[in-house]
């Protein structure tokens, strides 16, 4: 990056750099807790909660840490260089704004010396500039970046309503409440509340039989029980496991132009089994990061590796290997940067940072870790339709290995036979080349062809492996002829075993190490320094012990120093079980992401998990028994105004459910749901011709029969060209996210009213309502709401369910055929003994009740 | 009809229709349709400061041609390269440049002049191959752009950098950060729509990706819409079998009244926006079939895009829905088309793709401009990159040779919208190898066509990972001479 620098200016930046580096962890270890930014305002002005954002958002893109793009010689992420003397003035002068150059160009008319300059479409408005001077008038004081400092527990504070609080979760949720004179929501209803609990950890509603379970149960830890109780259950790894799967880039297929299919759902089987097993998180890091590197790694821990394989691969004709592989890499630095640490390090790939502290030399550092992986940027392994790049690790059955040891050994005899005749073979050939070449064969190929033309030119001893296969398959003397036919029919019942063998994509490491340089822009073709394995330097040091490799890497990841890991994963939680993370901006924790709405819960949280022991499951209790969990959701207009986004936390959220959550409560509700856990993925209903049309006819879509098009939507097949089309607002799979948008969209309305299996499943709801549901219309029409929803109808839901059900009947009644036409969407069979106009008519208001506001929302 | 329930229809069906014309209805509408929230009435409101000035184009029809068309063979004629056919490319031209896999072990790198004349056309005299005879015949209304290069090599990376402006999926289309940008102008039609074709040979080993038209880290409602050309135009449209549509509206009104019970109980706008998105489900349930029903087209106007134009999914078809979706108000209407990836056979498939592909595109700058839609309507024409001026393959084989991918020059065209029209820009070398003059990057494309729709490039701008990104990366300039 400084290849055209003088070597002196190179070692005066460099000398800069590490200055800024010293000042900056001074100021870590001065800094205090972070002060609420929400909802309150005071006179005091601090550097971490209001003066950094402005500075970070306005001005570091000129003057930060980025050294190459670093204008007018002007750090203002450094105090030493703001605040230095410039031949008599100051940019920052402390305790003297009118003196500081810094507000004064701030003030500035004239385009040519205004900060920020115009064109840049950066603008500090007044209110900022005065914070700025505020800032300046109090001394001016940095503080390191709030992330960068390892958490330590802060104290509990001290409540009002003590009688409010489960556990200390709720301490700083209300300290906040009450500064703001807001009250907490009152605990949600119970049957919302365990809908919402069971939603939350196992992505299903509760049965009805749970919800009167649960209301009829009024021992004072009857909610606890019930918490326990799911976190139990097998579909708790199945839920937890689907934002892994999103950070992961978990998907089925390559990507790219040839979009092999590829297994990766062992390392999925993997990830559901160890969040059910209640792994400790930093083993669950530390074995998907360098499982390989562990001392005599078992199969599992091999598997897990693959967390770093679900990269897309590019296969296609022309794809140069070498870019290809660099591509690879850069997507294993960002996929760990951004789930683990939370950080934007894909930025410092061509250039400095221009925000954080994090050098590009870094970058390549970090990236030196996965640059060694024995691999060469080519999709090198095929079986049919499966194409993976090596290192791969084949899962075979014992049976499979058996076969396809007994198969070799019958092929080494064969193949013994025509190695004790070598010579005379091999002699054989020569004379049969020399006759061949006069007069090829017409269905000779060229390539083959080729070869024996070659064969002239550079004389033949009759080895060429092409040729002698060609010559023992047609020409040669019976006796050879038929031990190939013999070999060549051992060598397809060997593919067809091979075939069939699961192989995954694991991580490796080569004896050899790779070297790493630093790419200048990011251009593999353009190396510059070589650099060895590191980690950035504004972080934790690597505990003193840790080997140079990705297993170093990861226990530095999990030690209890790491400022982020802890921060970054609960927060996450956080974010499953509220809506929204701590911090908003849950992929990015450096000086640009949002400052945590509860910067001391969160560093509480974050040493609550490493002194659990990365006790995952305890912290999703943690959360799920608080009062905050527990309000309702209800909107309420005194909150409107002062807290829109709900960051205080007066209520408890309420979003739309994960498609994939939609579409597996429709199942459930019908009774369709097929819960067994784990497996190779299937195929449900999609419209006809997607795939083809995608591929251009190359993929065709062939839809999954019986029971498979009624597994959990977490067991879809996921085609990278061509995410499942009823799955909408899911993370794309293609590349790491961690925070996926939720929409509302007429689309999704559409999907959910006409996709095939949600209209199978209201079906199949009203063959269940019209056998379970007694035999009057309003006790049907209850026991369907209560099935789908948990609830009984009010007055005026059921009246609207009525009118329903009466419009349905009215129009069967005039068109038989449409109740018969009905009854054949998807593959379940219509009941026999059912009326079809009663069947339809309760189908369609089974239909309502899937669309309903309510049933898609997680309250 | 039973009279206890028909009043209760009525009454909920003249509270559906009083909502979903002003009121709630559009407000939730902007929403979904690419309208910001902060807009207010007015039809087009995206971010609130759009535009950054003038718009000269109101909307874009993409016509994208995947695979890398020629554009030594098509739009940029070299006189010389006849005389030098199968002669050694010389060093001096390619200077060391990579080549893909596919070539890059081939030891001879023959000079392949165009397979086909060219002929001069228009006004100018532009010369064009007399493959594409319609294309000259609008040779007045277009700019040729000589001079583009890129630097993917590759399809996908290439197509996702035309569209996204990186080659690495994750970004925001083009057609995703104009409706983000600008909003929708059609209620009752989304901002952004695509539309994929392929050659009927299936010559191409392409693949489409949804991305080419996604969202990346912006919210998904600015995705494109694809229109299919098979079964339901936009998925799952219709109704399922055995559900007739007043059927469906009798039901639609209960549902409704059942969320608004839900919405007076919590008082959650999303419900308010739940319960406007299934009102324009079902007007789009109207709308999209009725726009795709191209039998109100007059026989002249079907005649000008050729017969294929009555084969849906054709890219005749496309280009004559894309100015059907153009005067509804459709924002950003991108083409999606395959068959230009001739390795192996540029003798025999770059006609055909030609006779396919030429006749719609000019029509529908024709037509545009007949309907007085072509000054505020911005057409593009043009592939990921070019292809190489030396053979692949035998090129002494009458049948079997082509040209491989080749990103450092190429050519495409635009039309309307504030371009400059009947001239060529730019220019390359004597082998159609290298840019001799004005070159135009990948991202000073997109600055431009930005510009045109009256968008900054570096002022359109979301927030993600602390950074502010951009279609245009941090590159980019408006080629400002070829604007009108």
């Amino acid at each position: 990056m400084r290849g055209g620098l003088p070597f002196w200016l190179q070692l005066a930046l460099g000398a800069l750099a590490l200055l800024a580096v010293s000042i900056l962890s001074i100021d870590r270890a001065t800094s205090e807790i972070h002060r609420p930014t929400v909802g309150k305002d005071s006179m005091e002005v601090t550097f971490n909660a209001d003066v950094r954002a402005i500075l970070s958002e306005n001005c570091f893109f000129c003057h930060g840490p980025d050294a190459a793009e670093r204008k007018a010689d002007l750090r203002l992420d450094s105090f030493a260089d703001a605040t230095r003397d410039r031949d008599g003035y100051r940019v920052i002068a402390p305790g003297n704004p009118s003196e500081s150059e810094l507000i004064a160009r701030l003030l500035e008319d004239s385009d040519e010396d205004k900060m920020p300059p115009p064109d840049s479409g950066r603008v500090v408005t007044d209110e900022q500039r005065e914070i700025l001077e505020r800032w300046i008038e109090q001394g001016a004081e940095y503080e390191g970046h709030w992330a960068f400092i390892p958490p330590e527990r802060p104290p509990e504070p001290i409540v009002a309503q003590p009688d409010w609080v489960q556990n200390p979760i709720d301490s700083f949720i209300l300290d906040r409440l009450e500064d703001n004179g807001i009250d907490p929501s009152p605990e949600a209803d119970k049957r919302v509340l365990l809908r919402r609990l069971s939603l939350d950890l196992t992505g299903l509603p509760p049965t009805p039989e749970e919800l009167d379970a649960f209301e009829r149960d009024d021992s004072p830890d009857a909610y606890e029980r019930q918490v326990d109780r799911i976190l139990a259950s097998p579909h708790y790894g199945e839920r937890m496991a689907l934002p892994w799967l999103d950070a992961a880039r978990y998907s089925d297929s390559n990507g790219f132009q040839q979009d092999g299919d590829r297994h990766a759902w062992p390392w999925r089987d993997w990830v559901v089994d160890a969040m059910n097993a209640n792994m400790p998180f930093d083993q669950f890091t530390i074995e998907q990061i360098a499982g390989d590197l562990l001392l005599n790694p078992d199969k599992e821990q091999l598997i897990a590796t693959g967390f770093n394989r679900h990269h897309m691969l590019n296969n296609e004709g022309g794809a140069l290997p070498e870019e290809q592989r660099v591509n690879y890499v850069f997507d294993r630095v960002d996929t760990t940067a951004t789930t683990w640490l939370g950080l934007t390090l894909a930025c410092s790939q061509c250039h400095d940072h221009k925000y954080d502290p994090l050098k590009q030399s870094e970058y390549y550092q970090f990236f030196a870790y996965f640059n060694n992986v024995p691999e060469l940027g080519r999709a090198d392994y095929r079986a049919n339709r499966i194409l993976l790049a090596k290192p791969v690790l084949e899962l075979p059955t014992d049976e499979q290995t058996q076969r396809r040891a007994d198969i070799k050994a019958a092929i080494g005899i064969e193949k013994e036979t025509l190695n004790a005749q070598e010579s005379v073979i091999a002699a054989a050939q020569v004379e049969w080349e020399k006759v061949i070449r006069e007069d090829p064969p017409i269905d000779l190929n060229r390539e083959l062809y080729r070869r024996l033309r070659n064969g002239i030119q550079e004389g033949t001893d009759g080895t060429d492996p092409t040729i002698r296969k060609y010559y023992l398959e047609n020409d040669a003397p019976d006796k050879w002829k038929s031990v190939q036919k013999r070999i060549n029919k051992l060598d397809k019942e060997l593919l067809a075993v091979q075939e069939e063998i699961i192989a995954v994509m694991v991580m490796g490491e080569r004896e050899e190490p790779r070297a790493t340089h630093v790419l200048n822009r990011g251009d593999y073709e353009s190396p510059g320094e070589a650099v060895s394995p590191g980690i950035p330097e504004i972080l934790n040091p690597l505990p003193k012990d840790a080997p140079a490799n990705r297993l170093g890497l990861a226990k530095w990841l999990v030690s209890s120093d790491n400022p982020l890991t802890a921060r970054v994963t609960v927060n996450r939680y956080w974010q499953h079980h509220f809506g929204m993370g701590l911090v908003k901006t849950t992929e990015d924790f450096g000086v640009q992401g949002e400052q945590p709405s509860h910067p001391e819960l969160l560093d509480w949280l974050a040493r609550e998990f490493i002194d659990s022991g990365w006790d995952v499951k305890h912290m999703h209790r943690l959360m799920v028994t608080s009062a905050t969990y527990r309000q309702s959701s209800k909107a309420r207009p005194d909150l409107r105004e002062i807290d829109p986004e709900n960051r205080l936390l007066g209520r408890s959220p309420r979003f739309r459910l994960p498609a994939m959550l939609i579409r597996d409560s429709a199942l459930f509700a019908s009774g369709l749901l097929q819960t067994q856990l784990g497996g190779r993925p299937v195929y449900p209903y999609q419209p006809e011709g997607l795939w083809s049309d995608f591929s251009f006819e190359k993929f065709s879509y062939t839809p999954s029969t019986g029971l498979d098009l009624y597994r959990r939507s977490l067991y879809t097949f996921w085609r990278r060209t061509m995410a499942p089309p009823n799955m909408f607002d899911s993370s794309n799979r293609q590349v790491c996210q961690v925070n996926v948008a939720t929409t509302n969209t007429p689309l999704q309305a559409l999907t959910t009213l006409n996709d095939p299996t949600f209209v199978e499943a209201a079906r199949v709801f009203a063959d269940k309502i019209l056998r379970n549901g007694g035999s009057s219309d309003d006790s049907r029409l209850r026991y369907a709401f209560l099935q789908a929803l948990g609830r009984s109808p009010t007055s005026i839901e059921l009246e609207a369910l009525q009118a329903a059900l009466a419009k349905a009947r009215f129009h069967y009644d005039e068109h038989p055929q449409d109740a018969l036409d009905l009854a054949t969407v998807g593959e379940s069979k219509a009941p026999a003994s059912i009326d079809p106009g009663e069947y339809a008519s309760y189908a369609n208001v089974a239909q309502i009740i899937f669309n309903t506001d309510e049933f898609l929302t997680r309250e | 009809m039973n009279p206890f329930f028909e009043r209760d229809i009525q009454l909920t069906r003249r509270q559906f229709f009083s909502r979903s014309a002003t009121g709630l209805g559009s407000v939730a509408l902007a929403s979904i349709l690419g309208k910001s929230a902060r807009g207010e009435g007015g039809q087009s409101l995206g971010q609130s400061s759009m535009p950054h000035h003038f718009a000269k184009a109101k909307r874009v029809i993409y016509l994208m041609q995947g695979g890398g068309p020629s554009h030594v063979d098509l739009f940029d004629y070299k006189p010389m390269l006849g005389e030098r056919r199968g002669m050694q490319l010389p060093d001096s031209v390619r200077m060391g440049q990579r080549l893909t896999t596919m070539t890059a072990n081939q030891l001879e790198l023959p000079v392949l002049p165009a397979i086909k004349p060219f002929q001069r056309c228009g006004r100018s005299g532009m010369l064009l191959s007399e493959l594409i005879p319609h294309t000259g015949g609008i040779a007045d209304d277009i700019c040729v752009i000589n001079s583009m290069h890129t630097e993917a090599i590759n399809h996908a990376p290439a197509c996702t950098f035309f569209l996204t402006g990186s080659q690495i999926p994750g970004r925001p289309s083009m057609g995703a950060w104009v409706s983000y940008g600008l909003g929708s102008s059609n209620e009752n039609l989304p901002t952004f729509v695509v539309m994929t074709s392929r050659d009927r040979e299936n010559s191409c080993g392409q693949l489409l990706f949804d991305y080419y038209w996604g969202s990346g880290f912006i919210p998904s409602k600015y995705q494109g819409v694809r229109f299919r050309g098979e079964g339901d135009s936009v998925l799952y449209l219709s109704n399922p079998k055995g559900i007739p549509r007043n059927l469906r509206k009798g039901l639609l009104e209960d549902l409704e009244t059942l969320n608004r019970q839900k919405l007076e109980d919590y008082g959650d706008p999303e419900t308010a926006t739940r319960i406007a998105q299934y009102e324009m489900a079902f007007r789009m349930q109207a709308s999209v079939p009725e726009l795709t029903d191209i039998s109100t087209e007059p026989k002249h106007i079907l005649d000008m895009y050729g017969s294929d134009v009555h084969r849906p999914g054709s890219f005749a078809r496309n280009c004559l829905q894309a100015r059907r979706l153009a005067e509804k108000g459709v924002r950003f209407i991108q083409l999606m088309h395959a068959g230009w990836d001739q390795h192996g056979n540029l003798p025999t498939q770059l006609e055909i793709q030609c006779r396919d592909t030429d006749q719609p595109s000019a029509a529908l700058v024709k037509d545009l401009k007949q309907r007085g839609m072509l000054d505020d309507t911005l057409v593009i024409w043009g592939g990921e990159f070019g292809r190489t001026v030396f053979g692949q393959g035998n090129i002494n084989n009458k049948v079997k040779h082509g040209r491989d991918h080749h990103g450092r020059a190429f050519s495409l065209w635009m039309a309307g919208g504030g371009i400059k029209p009947g001239i060529r820009y730019g220019a390359t070398d004597d082998f159609a190898w290298n840019i001799a003059e004005n070159p135009v990057h990948v991202h000073d494309f997109q600055a431009t066509i930005m510009h045109l729709l009256g968008i900054d490039h570096e002022r359109l701008t979301y927030r993600y990972q602390g950074r502010r990104f951009r279609l245009t990366d941090v590159h980019g300039h408006v080629v400002k001479d070829i604007l009108a």
